[in-house]
């Protein structure tokens, strides 16, 4: 089930929530769980039953495994970390193994067709965190109840945050939670709508110039410069508003039940440089990915050599992560690249003795670098293959040419000859009209640089759980941007709520939903 | 401002939302803009044939065609032998035909399907990613609570209103042509001349200009091929008649040489396929005045006709009628 669909927030969400504090109110907590977790199973579920087997195969397994691990023995901890990774290396990369043999050594591999389980990379993950938690001593689950609970909590099941046992599960110890309380309810409310609104209202209709783009390159069509950027542009918008919508709302969906899950997104285009994107985007997976795999890699403490090397090793796991495709680790293999310029950036800095960050300038160079490297990297993310990639990559660059649309002729035409002498044509484009994706995307451009984000405007109630490195809090905003309770931000939750759910359509799935 | 407590934004937020959510599925419900819920009592101003095009189900029937909007314009009752219904939906594409076809056949005598070359251009046409003909069509809290439906109905009761007449289509899917690129158009000749080729020159340009040629979209002809000789419904498939003007100015672009392949690839496809692409039928007297895409009722029944007699048989003797049913 999507959130953005009317069955969810229409139908679901309402009986999900009466009936967990109806059962609440009779004092029946361990009902209530079990309410939780069966409304859980139906979410997940209604896109295909099936997968609900895979699912509570994968809970019963490491319920039981963490108990066994739990005695403290690394091999067993070891076999419990892949059978998960074996259960998605199955589901998720068979194929992709398969492909990848015949055209190395043309062994064909003969799979029966392989359906992909919903969230399958979540809720593996999560569950790896929590065994080797449990190896170390630092959560144990007795309750088989709470341990479904635990995987299947429907506000994160799908497309995380990456949450752990530890975090989240002693919430559930509080009594408060099983009662309405109307201001975990508003601001839950208040939240989930918000993130509605970037998804359906920003997000999708940022897709409108996003899509058509890639798949005319995916077709061989010659994107023009200002095609290629409005496609690239537009795609690295609808990706962040897309992903922190949904966060939003998963954030907002648990504070309902009472429940923080992580932040997941602080204002990830504002990064002045590469490192500090990776601590503001997508944060829960960055901070399973460093403490899971990077520093079990050696981090930093095995010489700068090394360090380089997991970092890379890291980034290109994590793009592979995201899906079986070479353009998957291509994204993260650049980001790889990214990270380590921006730590030797820092040494030399370092060496050579300057530790200011710079005027407003330099401010502004490594800002606009910053988000240049991004938006190139998400255009490999996006593509359908690396050469599909490489093309528009060259077409941003200028080297298929620089167009104007037609009807600028009219406007530039005492610059025309000018401006044609400089290689500059006017013609028919077909995706560039220079019109309203313009204004979108400048709009859209305004509000990642310039304004706060939606958990920074709920900020007086902190509905997520703080994950920032060093718990690094978000600024407040102005007072006015402030979220209360009162008239004004009643109307600004009626109006986002009203045109999200008009604005509903059932083509679109979230861009995270197939990780 | 005065403040809230929690309680009061709550309740307050969570009524007024419910509250303009009824008002508005009540609005769209009792206007039915589409005359999906049957409760439409102004008349339909607005077409969109992939939601009403279900109305095949009720129509009685012998035979369908099926095509875009060039086919769309025909008039079904004009066509000989059987009963037909016109399912054509205006800028559709084979995978929408297969779907359609797919969910909607039943033992039809017949069925004509009508394809253009540009169908196949995914530049101009993006692939419609659907699984089923329902994925295209409005689902009942859709169409209640969609925003494009709130303003479709606010503006048949406008129409409705002001007594407007409704240009949209026939109960035998027929669509009815608007005709007002022929009344914008110029009498003077030289004039008309200009205009007319304005509109020819950005038809092109649209519709052939860096084609994205889509193999998937042939995929999805050979499926429909499967699925009629699955269901043993007899069947014609034609290419539609082109303007000798629109063919002058693609014998120009480069996309004519993809033109001429894909023509090549329907006849390996469909060894019968009917293909009026340029014919006697091609003349500009064929087509509308301000339109040099559609070709006219009259071109329409003519060439449709002439496949029809190859598929008039008398059931029980299994003789070719169609000579006597013509006279």
């Amino acid at each position: 089930m999507l959130f953005n669909s009317h069955v969810f927030i229409l139908v679901f969400l309402p009986i999900a929530l009466m009936g967990f504090f109806l059962i609440g109110r009779s004092g029946r907590y361990p009902w209530a769980i079990a309410w939780l977790v069966v409304v859980s199973l139906v979410f997940y579920g209604w896109w295909n039953p099936v997968c609900l087997i895979i699912i509570i195969g994968s809970i019963l397994f490491n319920y039981y495994w963490g108990i066994v691990v739990s005695r403290g023995s690394k091999a067993l901890l070891a076999i419990g970390v892949m059978v998960n990774l074996g259960l998605l290396g199955y589901f998720k990369y068979a194929n992709f193994f398969a492909d990848n043999m015949l055209f190395l050594t043309g062994f064909q591999f003969n799979l029966a067709p392989i359906v992909l389980p919903l969230a399958i990379s979540f809720f593996t993950f999560q569950q790896i965190s929590y065994l080797v938690d449990v190896y170390h001593g630092k959560s144990l689950e007795q309750n088989f109840l709470n341990y479904c609970l635990f995987v299947t909590f429907f506000p994160r099941l799908i497309q995380g945050p990456i949450v752990y046992h530890r975090e989240m599960m002693p919430q559930f110890v509080q009594k408060e939670i099983f009662h309405f309380n109307p201001q975990t309810v508003s601001v839950g409310m208040t939240t989930f709508f918000f993130g509605l609104f970037k998804k359906v209202i920003i997000a999708d209709n940022l897709a409108r110039y996003a899509t058509p783009v890639f798949d005319a390159a995916a077709h061989q069509y010659v994107l023009s410069f200002l095609e290629a950027w409005e496609g690239a542009l537009a795609y690295t918008l609808q990706i962040y508003f897309d992903f922190s919508g949904y966060s939003d709302m998963a954030i907002g969906l648990a504070y309902l039940f009472g429940i923080r899950i992580p932040l997941n997104f602080h204002s990830p285009y504002k990064s002045l440089n590469i490192i500090d994107f990776w601590r503001r985007w997508h944060i829960s997976l960055s901070r399973f990915l460093r403490e899971y795999l990077y520093i079990p890699l050696g981090g930093n403490r095995k010489g700068e050599t090394r360090r380089f090397i997991n970092i890379m090793i890291t980034m290109l796991l994590g793009g592979l992560w995201h899906g079986a495709s070479w353009t998957f680790v291509l994204w993260g293999g650049l980001h790889g690249v990214f990270l380590v310029i921006n730590h030797l950036w820092l040494k030399l800095k370092k060496r050579f003795g300057y530790r200011g960050q710079g005027g407003w300038a330099m401010r502004l160079l490594s800002g606009a670098i910053t988000f240049v490297a991004v938006t190139v990297a998400w255009v490999f993310f996006r593509a359908d293959s690396a050469t599909t990639a490489f093309n528009i990559i060259k077409s941003m660059t200028g080297l298929n040419g620089f167009a104007l649309p037609e009807k600028y002729l009219i406007k530039f035409s005492p610059l025309a000859t000018q401006l044609e002498q400089w290689g500059v044509s006017f013609r028919h484009m077909h995706f560039f009209q220079g019109s309203n994706e313009v204004v979108y995307i400048a709009v859209a451009l305004l509000i990642v640089w310039f304004a706060p984000n939606v958990q920074q405007m709920m900020g007086s109630y902190v509905p997520y759980l703080n994950i920032m490195a060093k718990e690094k809090e978000l600024p407040k905003p102005s007072r006015w941007l402030t979220w209360k309770p009162s008239y004004f931000w009643a109307a600004v939750c009626v109006i986002c709520a009203l045109v999200s759910i008009l604005f509903l359509s059932r083509a679109s799935e979230f861009i995270y939903f197939q990780f | 401002m005065p403040q809230f407590n929690y309680n009061k934004y709550f309740k307050t937020s969570v009524i007024i939302i419910s509250v303009f959510l009824l008002l508005a599925a009540f609005f769209n419900y009792i206007v039915d803009p589409y005359n999906l819920m049957g409760n439409n009592k102004t008349g339909i101003y607005f077409c969109d044939e992939r939601q009403a095009k279900d109305a095949i189900l009720k129509y009685a029937h012998q035979a369908v065609i099926i095509g875009s909007s060039k086919t769309g314009y025909i008039n079904p009752d004009d066509l000989s032998c059987y009963r037909f219904y016109n399912a054509s939906l205006r800028a559709t594409v084979p995978e929408e035909i297969f779907f359609y076809l797919k969910k909607y056949l039943r033992d039809e005598k017949l069925v004509l399907i009508g394809f253009d070359f540009y169908m196949f251009n995914e530049r101009q046409f993006p692939f419609v990613n659907i699984t089923d003909w329902d994925d295209v069509t409005y689902s009942v809290a859709e169409y209640l609570l969609g925003a494009n439906i709130l303003k479709l109905s606010w503006k048949t009761v406008e129409k409705w209103y002001k007594g407007e007449v409704s240009h949209c289509m026939k109960e035998n899917g027929q669509f009815i042509y608007p005709g007002d690129a022929q009344k914008s158009l110029s009498d003077d000749p030289r004039q008309y001349e200009k205009q007319y080729n304005d509109i020819l020159k950005g038809l092109v340009k649209h519709h052939y200009d860096k084609i994205s040629f889509s193999d998937r979209r042939m995929d999805y002809v050979r499926k429909i091929k499967e699925l009629l000789e699955e269901k043993n419904i007899p069947y014609a498939v034609f290419i539609n008649p082109k303007n000798s003007d629109v063919l002058v100015a693609l014998r120009q672009l480069e996309a004519y040489e993809l033109f001429v392949k894909w023509q090549k690839e329907m006849k390996t496809i469909f060894p019968n396929i009917y293909d009026f692409s340029s014919s006697k039928y091609s003349a500009r007297e064929g087509f509308y005045r301000g339109d040099p895409y559609h070709y006219n009722n009259a071109t329409g029944k003519a060439f449709l006709n002439e496949i029809i007699k190859d598929y008039c048989y008398d059931e029980s003797t299994r003789q070719n009628v169609f000579l006597e049913l013509v006279k």
